[in-house]
């Protein structure tokens, strides 16, 4: 139940998000949709990142939010670059992002059932 | 929260719950960030639509089966609200006094839409593959009924004094293509099948005989009969041809001053 609770904030943070997303006046041209994917990817990342360093009590909120600001703009410049060369660098992200989402999902499940099973 | 927490001990338990809080803040607003792309890609994506030339040929074929049912459930409205128009002409019609004229007018103008079934003499043309199935491409160019063997007799009934004409039940008016898609044809984008059957209301005698004359569009599918595709043609006294569906909607021509 408690930490249900403990999500409650995330969950409420993205909800408020989705909201401003869709109030939000005008359009992503076509040629930004894959940044926006990239950053999605990037935010996605950061998220499970910063919940399991919570959950495992090694939170640091400067290593949190650098790490969200450089994955960010690091994920946007190749993108960028590769756009310039004609080589989807993005794929670079999206597969590096992609695995740490499993792995850190992984490891989120595993912290998770620990605590329900000790809690018990 | 400490229960479930890696046990903190008393002492560092406050600064745990600020670390804790500051997590979960920093969460909520990085998840703020995940909500709006989310959203805009969601947005992006959905005015996008649907790309449909980058779907597989089964999900098109279900897609064009889906949508030919729409139209049919929309075609069988269409005669219903056609009837509960003249209803409503009728009573419009019935409170005045300048409508009579008005009426008959609109009348005539229905009849040269094709908003109104027609029915009258003429003569019926009736076109049939070759009973033996082609064997090559270049063989099908002569064992089968065209778009253009149509188009070409359509033609020359209008040219011979036909008044209304219908194919396979579509009524071919100003603005109906003949064309064919594959291996079928297509009159007012509705699919016909052979044997196709070309009404027309006019001078029977007279169309008859322009569709005969030498040189003309039967004897010049004259290979095509050779081989196997059977042409008849009958005049009739009381034939009938039906309303189109629905009046066209001009989005550039305007009537110009």
């Amino acid at each position: 139940m408690r930490l249900a609770l403990s999500l409650l904030l995330p969950v409420v943070g993205v909800a408020i998000g989705v909201w401003l997303g869709f109030a939000l006046p005008g359009q992503v041209p076509n040629a930004y949709v894959k940044y926006l994917g990239v950053a999605l990817l990037a935010a996605f990342d950061s998220a499970l990142g910063g919940l399991r360093a919570g959950l495992e009590d090694t939170y640091d909120p400067v290593v949190f939010f650098s790490g969200f600001l450089t994955n960010t703009v690091l994920a946007g410049l190749l993108t960028y670059v590769g756009d310039r060369l004609g080589v989807e660098l993005y794929l670079a992200a999206v597969i590096v992002f992609g695995a740490r989402i499993f792995n850190n999902i992984a490891i989120v499940r595993r912290i998770l059932i620990g605590r329900l099973r000790r809690a018990r | 929260m400490a229960s479930l927490v890696t046990a903190p001990s008393n002492a560092e338990r406050p600064a745990a719950a600020h670390l804790r809080l500051s997590w979960q803040l920093s969460l909520a607003v990085v998840g703020v960030v995940l909500g709006i792309t989310i959203a805009l890609l969601f947005r992006t994506q959905a005015s996008q639509g649907f790309p449909l030339a980058q779907q597989s040929t089964g999900t098109l074929a279900a897609l064009l089966k889906q949508q030919d049912e729409v139209n049919d459930r929309l075609r069988a409205t269409i005669a219903v609200q056609r009837t509960e128009l003249d209803r409503y002409e009728h009573q419009a019609a019935a409170g005045r006094s300048l409508s009579r004229v008005a009426q008959s007018e609109l009348r005539r103008f229905k009849m040269a839409a094709g908003l109104v079934p027609l029915a009258g003499p003429g003569v019926v043309v009736t076109l049939n593959d070759s009973t033996q199935p082609p064997t090559s491409l270049a063989d099908a160019q002569y064992k089968l009924v065209h778009d253009y063997n149509l188009r070409e007799i359509v033609n020359e009934l209008w040219a011979s004094g036909a008044e209304a004409i219908a194919i396979n039940g579509q009524r071919y008016v100003a603005d109906t293509p003949i064309r064919c898609v594959g291996p079928v044809i297509l009159v007012n984008e509705q699919r016909v099948a052979p044997p196709y059957r070309v009404v027309a209301i006019g001078p029977g005698q007279t169309m008859e005989s322009a569709l005969q004359m030498p040189g003309g569009v039967i004897d010049a599918m004259g290979p095509q009969i050779a081989s196997g595709v059977r042409v008849r043609m009958a005049m009739e006294q009381v034939l009938r041809v039906p309303a189109i569906p629905a009046l066209p909607t001009y989005r550039y021509a305007k009537a110009a001053q």
